[in-house]
């Protein structure tokens, strides 16, 4: 279990293209933190420069203040899991496995034991003399996950470990995860481009995008105080409505019909956007205060539904029950309370109370 | 490649001249003796044919119709001979023999006699042992092209300078070569085929000849043997004998004083070495001498003297004569039997014999051919070689006309190299040749 | 029933010509070869062929010459084989390391492969040849003196087993080059997180993974050695002695300079069962990556 430091960590690759720009992250000791991102945003990149298998450009990474940068991964005493899995094809189960503690030389017998107890743990005692090549992709992850339990290391890095398996065995094998990273108390950091995957395993998420981290915090968090325009439309399902003509008029700004009062923030920064979660969105009646809307096309998702709305401002998505659900072609009112309107500057960024 | 048995007895004819008559038919026709037809040739890699080859455009033209030439390795065109003799009719109308060939190729071979008959064609031109080399049973069985024999070459500027005398026998060719090794310091004393297999079993048995020895047990005819009509209890090899013990105690004493890298020496190399100037001496077959004799720039060039196979102690000296002859196919086309006479009387005409002579080819089966100047000139060994013949001291029952012939080679090939190596002792080397060869001659069922 | 009869022999017939080929073409000659080495079979003989029942299989059991090139075939494989191998894998590591000029370096030292053997035999010849060969004049300028390399017969086998290295080994190269490039990168990455060193990665992880390739390569260079011929015509004939008379060069001579075909045809099928047997036992192992 140790304290990770990334300390203004770039990464740009030998063709000049940056990958990682000024990256600061810290990771307490026995936190799981996933990284959430599209693919390119640098995640994959600092996982790497992470384990050691890529060099740092510039800056530091402290484990328990120590600076490994340079380091080889093996002296870093950190275990990781691949998307791709990555078992050894010719060796059977036991000795992918093992493989840890045999690099650590350990006695034949610790090894046996172990491996047999993380084999019951992992539900995979009845593969240990096959090949890889013979096993289900969830039992080869099983294997691969096994193969990082095996020790105590430092750190787990998982790199979008549930990538190529299919739906159901993510969602059991996230579960597992969670409760192993429980179980071993070591220090884990994940990447994954699903957040629903990243809000059931982690303690924390870091957004990424172009390099740069864009927030860090709880799932909570980034849903109702995103930092900036990205995050708030990377996160959320389905996601966040946003608005792009306001019109700010002295102290009150409208979004198509609806007029708000202009959030404390935006006296330094105009707000040049809005958004508004389809889950804090409330149909009310043509009479009430709000945006005018017409439902155009209702998605049921189970016990609600999504109503896909044209506004006099734009498309606008609004959760519903089902049995509250309009019919396409109904005309209403969306309302939110003001706390839940996000603004955003230009740049992007968001304006938030407080920041005056 | 392999250009086993370069040898083409290029012999010398024998007789005094009557130069002139004899090519009647072919020299006839002004416009070639072809006639515009198209002759199919079986050639082998050796100077006769390259020379044909290399005139191949001049010799169409002179001969007024198309030539297809096909020159083949040596082992190549033994297999094609007797594959093509496989056939219902010949691909070929023309096929090269070479002499110890005949033996084997009998039953394959038109004879010339009838032909000879109808058109009144004269062989006396050649040399007798020539003409004679083909003769099987009272049979003609091919018509000298290249005929040759395997003869000595000798520095006679350097013998001068040390005061040596000309070695003619094994002796004085030993005792030559020492004092050369010894004096000069990148000079060594004699060149010869000591490399395994062909090279060195075809020298086994000429070396063999001059002790007056042949390697199997031939009825002899004075100094030498009949090979008109070999019995089967004349297959009884001879190899472990006092004349195989002297042969090998003669290679065992060249090999002291010959070049380095001697155990490879073959055809090519022997000559190239010596025309290079490193070594004194090399055995030859006469028509290569042009390769220094027409090189201006190699020391040998009008510094060499030819002589016949140095002999043994008590023997007479005889080269083994061997090389290429022109033959026709017996399962040939009957309709081409007369072109093809007429070709191999034009392919082996004085004209023809002396142009070859021009190109690097110095062979002259004809009396008539060996006398002219600018013959002489180009190949100084033709004139040295017609004196041997006219000595009688070629002949070619060194290599009997067998069809064992090869396996004998073989046999002392490999056998003797290991004896040379030092891997075993001339005797042992003796004494499995012996063994082996006695067990091929009861396994071909002739005893 | 009859619909399946019928898909039976529709199959019979779409196949038929495919096993016919293969007869003409693979078992034919073999059986061929058989029937020969069961007669007294000379070429140059006039007489015709007579049946000799097992007489050249017992000969060669007395055969010191054919014995003698069956061990010198197996030096000859085990020298060659072992050394191309070794090279082989060092220049494929060499070239998997992205420097520059190496590509054209690897391009380019796939020249001897394209050569004839032929020629390789001859170029070799003349390089060590004792009297005009360049080898001992450059080793003349470093004081050395001329080394008989083709007439000595330690010599002359590791001469032969050089040319044969020259040629050959840029072809190991390629074949585990290409499989070395083939290996997946993550492999390697989970090998040095787990804490292998970069000695332990090559012994556990790289070479069991490209074992199926060194054993390809293996098999197709030995049984190309055992093969081998023009190197031997070329540049020494067998000799010194007997020391490079590979059994296909004794072969050679018996069946094609002294046409005794039924003795050829004899070590030919002996040769055939010795290389069915021994790629059989290789073939097994590229099948079953078991035993690793």
């Amino acid at each position: 279990m140790a304290h990770v430091q990334i300390r203004n960590v770039s990464k740009i690759y030998a063709d000049g293209t940056p990958a990682v720009t000024g990256l600061d992250l810290d990771i307490a000791a026995g936190e799981f933190l996933c990284v959430l991102g599209p693919s390119g945003c640098g995640k994959s990149s600092t996982l790497r420069m992470l384990a050691g298998l890529e060099e740092v450009s510039t800056g530091q990474i402290l484990v328990d203040g120590d600076d490994v940068v340079g380091r080889p991964a093996r002296e870093r005493d950190i275990a990781m899991v691949f998307e791709n899995y990555a078992l050894y094809p010719h060796l059977d189960v036991f000795a992918n496995i093992a493989m840890p503690l045999v690099a650590r030389r350990r006695p034949k017998a610790e090894i046996r034991d172990r491996v047999g107890r993380i084999a019951g743990t992992m539900g995979i005692t009845e593969h240990l003399a096959k090949r890889p090549g013979k096993l289900s992709g969830g039992q080869r992850q099983r294997v691969s996950l096994a193969r990082a339990m095996i020790r105590r290391p430092k750190m787990f890095l998982m790199d979008e470990p549930l990538g190529h398996l299919e739906e159901y065995m993510r969602i059991e094998l996230r579960r597992e995860i969670r409760a192993l990273h429980e179980a071993a108390g070591g220090t884990t950091f994940y990447i994954t481009h699903d957040q629903e995957e990243a809000a059931a395993v982690s303690d924390r998420i870091a957004v990424m995008s172009s390099g740069e981290l864009q927030q860090l915090g709880t799932m909570k968090e980034l849903i109702e105080r995103p930092a900036n325009r990205f995050v708030a439309e990377f996160v959320g399902e389905p996601p966040i409505s946003i608005f792009e003509e306001l019109r700010a008029t002295g102290t009150e700004v409208s979004i198509g019909d609806w007029r708000l009062p202009l959030p404390p923030g935006s006296r330094k920064a105009r707000p040049a956007s809005a958004g508004v979660r389809p889950a804090h969105f409330r149909i009310a009646g043509s009479d009430m205060p709000g945006l005018s809307a017409e439902a155009r096309l209702v998605q049921p998702m189970g016990e609600s539904a999504a109503v896909l709305c044209d506004t006099p401002a734009g498309d606008a998505t609004v959760i519903v029950p089902m049995a509250a659900v309009p019919r396409e072609g109904d005309r209403f009112r969306l309302v939110a309370a003001p706390e839940h309107v996000h603004f955003f500057a230009a740049s992007g960024r968001a304006i938030r109370s407080g920041e005056d | 490649m392999t250009r086993r048995t370069s040898a083409a007895p290029r012999g010398a004819l024998t007789g005094i001249l009557l130069a002139g008559s004899i090519l009647a038919g072919s020299a006839a026709s002004a416009e070639g003796p072809l006639e515009g037809r198209s002759i199919r040739i079986l050639g082998i890699g050796d100077p006769v044919f390259q020379v044909m080859q290399k005139i191949h455009g001049q010799m169409e033209e002179m001969g007024g119709g198309s030539i297809q030439l096909d020159v083949r390795p040596f082992d190549v065109l033994h297999q094609q001979v007797l594959l093509n003799a496989q056939n219902d009719v010949s691909n070929y109308d023309i096929i090269a023999v070479d002499l110890p060939q005949f033996g084997e190729y009998m039953p394959y071979l038109t004879d010339f006699g009838p032909m000879i008959e109808a058109s009144g064609y004269d062989g006396s031109d050649f040399h007798e042992v020539a003409w004679t080399g083909a003769q099987f049973g009272g049979r003609q069985l091919g018509i000298p092209l290249q005929p040759h024999p395997e003869i000595l070459a000798y520095r006679k500027d350097v013998f001068e300078e040390y005061g040596l005398e000309p070695p003619t026998t094994h002796e004085a060719l030993l005792h030559a070569a020492q004092v050369i090794s010894e004096k000069s310091d990148d000079m060594s004393g004699v060149c010869w085929n000591a490399a395994r297999g062909t090279a060195l079993g075809q020298t086994f048995i000429t070396v063999m000849g001059d002790f007056g020895a042949a390697p199997i047990d031939m009825e002899k005819q004075g100094d030498d043997f009949e090979m008109g009509d070999i019995k089967p209890e004349n297959m009884h090899p001879t190899i472990d004998t006092e004349a195989g013990k002297a042969t090998a105690d003669y290679l065992l004493a060249m090999e002291e004083v010959s070049p380095p890298g001697i155990l490879n020496m073959a055809w090519d190399e022997r000559v190239r070495v010596y025309a290079n100037g490193g070594c004194a001496m090399t055995y030859i077959w006469a028509g290569r001498s042009a390769i220094f004799e027409q090189d201006d720039q190699s020391p040998a060039k009008g510094n060499t003297a030819y002589l016949p196979h140095p002999s043994g102690p008590g023997a007479p000296p005889r080269s083994t004569l061997g090389g290429w002859y022109l033959a026709i196919p017996a399962n040939i086309d009957p309709e081409r039997k007369e072109l093809a006479w007429e070709a191999i009387q034009w392919l082996s005409s004085p004209e023809m014999i002396e142009l070859y002579t021009q190109h690097g080819n110095c062979v002259s089966p004809r009396r008539s051919v060996s006398q002219l100047e600018n013959v002489q000139a180009a190949c100084p060994v033709i004139p040295a070689v017609d004196r041997m013949a006219e000595a009688g001291e070629l002949a070619g029952w060194q290599r009997p006309p067998v069809p064992e012939i090869q396996k004998i080679v073989d046999v002392l090939g490999a056998e003797m190299h290991q004896m040379l190596s030092g891997d075993k002792s001339a005797e042992d080397a003796l004494e499995s040749s012996q063994r082996l060869l006695d067990r091929e001659m009861r396994k071909a069922g002739y005893y | 029933m009859s619909r399946n009869r019928e898909a039976k022999r529709a199959a019979i017939v779409l196949v038929s010509p495919a096993m016919l080929l293969l007869f003409a073409l693979n078992i034919f000659p073999v059986l061929y070869a058989v029937y020969i080495s069961l007669h007294h079979w000379s070429l140059a003989s006039p007489n015709p062929p007579r049946f000799a029942g097992l007489f050249n299989y017992q000969e060669l059991w007395y055969d010191g010459r054919f014995s003698n090139s069956l061990g010198v075939s197996a030096t000859f494989i085990a020298l060659a084989v072992l050394i191309e191998l070794a090279l082989g894998f060092g220049l494929a590591f060499l070239f998997n390391r992205k420097l520059r000029g190496l590509e054209t370096l690897r391009k380019l030292s796939l020249l001897p492969v394209m050569a004839m053997p032929l020629v390789v035999g001859l170029v070799w010849f003349y390089m060590l040849n004792q009297n005009f060969g360049v080898t001992n004049w450059v080793l003349s300028l470093f004081g050395i003196g001329a080394q008989p390399f083709l007439t000595d017969g330690t010599l002359a086998m590791l001469s032969v087993v050089l040319a044969d290295v020259w040629q050959w080994t840029p072809f190991v190269m390629l074949v585990i080059f290409a499989a070395l490039q083939s290996l997946p990168e993550y492999v390697f990455e989970a090998a040095r997180m787990d804490g292998l060193t970069e000695r332990e990665i090559f012994r556990r992880i790289t070479l069991p993974l490209l074992r199926p390739a060194i054993l390809v390569v293996l098999v197709i260079r030995a049984i190309d050695a055992f093969r081998m011929i023009e190197l031997v015509f070329m540049m020494t004939k067998g000799g010194p002695g007997g020391s490079t008379e590979v059994l296909p060069w004794y072969i050679y001579t018996t069946g094609f300079l002294s046409l005794d075909l039924g003795y050829a045809a004899a070590m030919a099928v002996v040769m055939i069962v010795l290389v069915t047997l021994g790629a059989q036992v290789f073939v097994r192992k590229i099948a079953d990556p078991g035993a690793a």
